[in-house]
């Protein structure tokens, strides 16, 4: 599962930086394949360690609980490992999950809980249920999965921020992840300069959007620029969960122990 | 107020001094610590007015990482607990003490701690390692019922693999309930005689009796697997008995030397996953109606097998469960059944935010027609503070392992905080 919340890594000479940002003039609808293969590239990058905070909000906008998690996220040839801690409040420290994606519809995901003291494993092709009580879905963590989604180019749009967004359709290719994911379609609003999915909504089998993701802001971290902070609001339910990152380091060296099982059932 | 009280207030006067010193210690970022304060007060279902509990625990937690490899966890708990057994009983332990060490592909853990192994819920087959506390059955959650053991604990990974080696010198065993209590689980003896009881005999402590574990785990394709090996002693005590006269006779609770051969896996399907647990044991020592067994027991070959499944219905969790154990041998002079098998069933689902935590686990013994029923619900608070309330109903014939507690239906209140 590779978090878009990581950041864009930006691989782009100068002079293609200059040619994306003329994009917008050239380009209203691009190739929708070929926009969401340089998206992915530039947000995926091969390590990640962030320091998170993530504020669960009830229905009349009041903050439930407040948790702090650490993420670590290691690209590997044939895989993505996304290892999640959670430090903050007492009564979940200690709880992590450990999710592998094999760019399948089914990832392979391992919760610990302190309670029981033991690793247990979780279906990955469940990705759409809550992701431990907050608006997130397992599913939505994601990257853009194109071994398993077609992509359609929509109008470019304004979005956020004066900005402009390439939009980008995307629906389930396979069986298997029509059976596993509970979206007809996710439409990705990509901003033209960063290439950063700033906006995401969310349609479920009815053709309802029954959830948005929005990046509040993106801010430069080295040679990336990544969110600062992301919220997820379920149109249904009116809750919200917002993810703050409190800190991040991108690229720097990353022990597989951080990624282990082993890490996992530390407390 | 009680001198088990009076014990306690002291023991956590004793706690609270180690909470102070956290916090003195709390800006330094080698230290962490966590306290963990819980209250549980059971009622009786048939007579409303009967309190059978009120337990009282206040754990604290250490952790110290200092600028070496080297980790430090420890654990104390002091303990005030009413109404369980006849007397009431307060206790200071230091329950967990692990100094640890973590490298790039080994990690080595020594002190008392707990090891877990395993994937079943509710009955143990693999979870061997660690005797138990069942002064309350196991109605407890094992994390707490285990009795954490000095231990050397070693892993290494090789590849993707772990290979776990455990030197456990040692040797405790279940601590069961006292005559009298509500969970007393009296020896089985013949109808119509005196009985007298000697001391159990533990066997000390020295290299020749110290117990081995070796554990492999990997993944295959989708599937993960351990084998696991076990050279310990029996956890449960024997009553090996003699006869004293034709009308009496003496009971020598013992321990006995056990071998355990086990494999466990899980496997995702869909929206399942598929676990198994399997147990050899050459060792397990079953009454029988032989005049010529020694202390009325006879060494047995014997097999268990558990499988699960955990399946997604939208955000409920439904896990059902077989369990059998067989003697591989039939042996006509056994007291007891020859094999005994179980199906449980789990059900949980967590909601408004994670905050309502409902479960329902409910076991069958299949050949008896005994059954253990626990509904519970959890409300959590602010992150920190935890509401419960769970009711165990027994129900099934007085002979049988649930059936024998059929008066003791309860419901327990708890309150948890944690910081």
């Amino acid at each position: 599962m590779k978090s878009r919340m990581h950041c864009l890594r930006s691989r782009l000479s100068p002079g293609l930086v200059l040619l994306f940002s003329l994009a917008p003039l050239w380009a209203a609808t691009p190739d929708a394949d070929n926009l969401i293969r340089r998206s992915d590239q530039a947000i995926k990058p091969h390590t990640t360690y962030e320091k998170v905070q993530m504020d669960l909000y009830d229905e009349q906008g009041r903050l439930e609980q407040s948790r702090t998690l650490e993420i670590y996220f290691k690209q590997y040839p044939d895989h993505d490992v996304t290892l999640q801690k959670f430090l903050d409040p007492p009564i979940i420290q200690g709880s992590g999950l450990r999710i592998v994606d094999q760019h399948t519809a089914a990832n392979d995901i391992w919760m610990y809980l302190p309670t029981t003291r033991r690793i247990r494993r979780i279906a990955g092709a469940q990705k759409s249920n809550h992701y431990m009580g907050t608006e997130f879905s397992y599913e939505d963590f994601e990257d853009y999965q194109p071994q398993s989604h077609h992509f359609q180019s929509l109008e470019t749009q304004d979005c956020v921020r004066d900005k402009r967004c390439f939009r980008v359709a995307a629906t389930p290719a396979t069986e298997a992840e029509r059976q596993a994911s509970s979206y007809s379609k996710k439409i990705y609003w990509i901003e033209t300069e960063s290439l950063y999915p700033v906006r995401v909504d969310y349609v479920d089998h009815q053709g309802k959007t029954v959830k948005r993701l929005q990046v509040a802001e993106l801010a430069p971290y080295g040679q990336y620029i990544l969110p600062v902070q992301l919220s997820m609001l379920n149109l249904v339910n009116k809750r919200r969960t917002d993810i703050r990152f409190l800190e991040r380091r991108v690229d720097q060296p990353l022990k597989d122990y951080y990624l282990s099982k082993r890490y996992l059932r530390t407390e | 107020m009680p001198l088990g009280l009076r014990h306690f207030v002291c023991l956590g006067t004793l706690l609270w001094f180690g909470i102070g010193l956290g916090a003195a210690c709390a800006g330094d970022d080698h230290y962490h610590w966590r306290y963990r304060l819980q209250h549980r007060h059971g009622q009786d279902l048939h007579h409303a007015r009967e309190a059978v509990l009120n337990d009282t625990l206040l754990d604290l937690q250490l952790k110290y990482h200092g600028d070496t490899n080297w980790q430090l966890d420890a654990l104390a708990r002091a303990r005030y607990e009413d109404r369980l057994e006849p007397d009431s009983e307060s206790k200071l332990e230091l329950r967990e003490f692990i100094l640890s060490r973590e490298a790039d592909d080994y990690s080595l853990k020594l002190g008392r701690q707990q090891v877990v192994w395993g994937k079943t819920d509710g009955l143990r087959l693999l979870d061997v390692i660690n005797p138990l506390e069942l002064r309350e059955f196991i109605l407890v959650r094992y994390s707490d019922s285990r009795i954490p053991l000095w231990m050397v604990n070693a892993l290494w990974y090789p590849g993707d693999d772990t290979v776990q080696a455990l030197v456990i010198p040692d040797i405790r065993h279940h601590r069961l309930a006292d005559p009298g209590s509500r969970f007393y689980i009296a020896p089985s003896v013949p109808a119509g005689m005196g009985v007298s009881s000697r001391a159990l005999e533990t066997p000390p402590t020295n290299l020749n009796n110290t117990q081995y574990a070796l554990k492999w785990a990997g993944q295959r394709g989708a599937w993960e697997l351990t084998l696991n090996a076990f050279y310990g002693w029996t956890q449960a005590p024997i009553y090996f008995y003699h006869l004293l006269s034709p009308t009496s006779l003496e009971l020598q609770p013992a321990l006995r030397r056990q071998r355990l051969l086990g494999a466990s896996g899980d496997r995702p399907f869909g929206r399942s996953v598929f676990r198994f647990e399997t147990v050899y044991t050459p060792d397990d020592y079953r009454a029988v109606n032989d005049p010529t067994a020694v202390g009325g027991f006879r060494r047995q070959r014997r097999l268990s097998l558990a499988l699960g499944l955990d399946w997604y219905w939208g955000e409920w969790l439904i896990s059902p469960q077989w369990f059998q154990q067989r003697l591989i041998q039939p042996d006509p002079q056994l007291q007891g059944p020859q094999s005994e098998s179980y199906t449980s069933l789990l059900i949980h689902r967590k909601l408004m935010q994670d905050r309502l935590e409902l479960e329902i686990f409910y076991l069958y013994g299949n050949s008896n027609g005994d059954r253990w029923f626990a509904p519970s619900l959890h409300y959590q608070i602010a992150g920190r503070y935890t509401l419960g309330l769970k009711a165990d109903l027994f129900q099934g014939p007085a002979n049988s392992l649930f059936g024998q507690f059929d008066n003791n239906d309860r419901i327990l209140f708890s309150l948890e905080a944690q910081f």
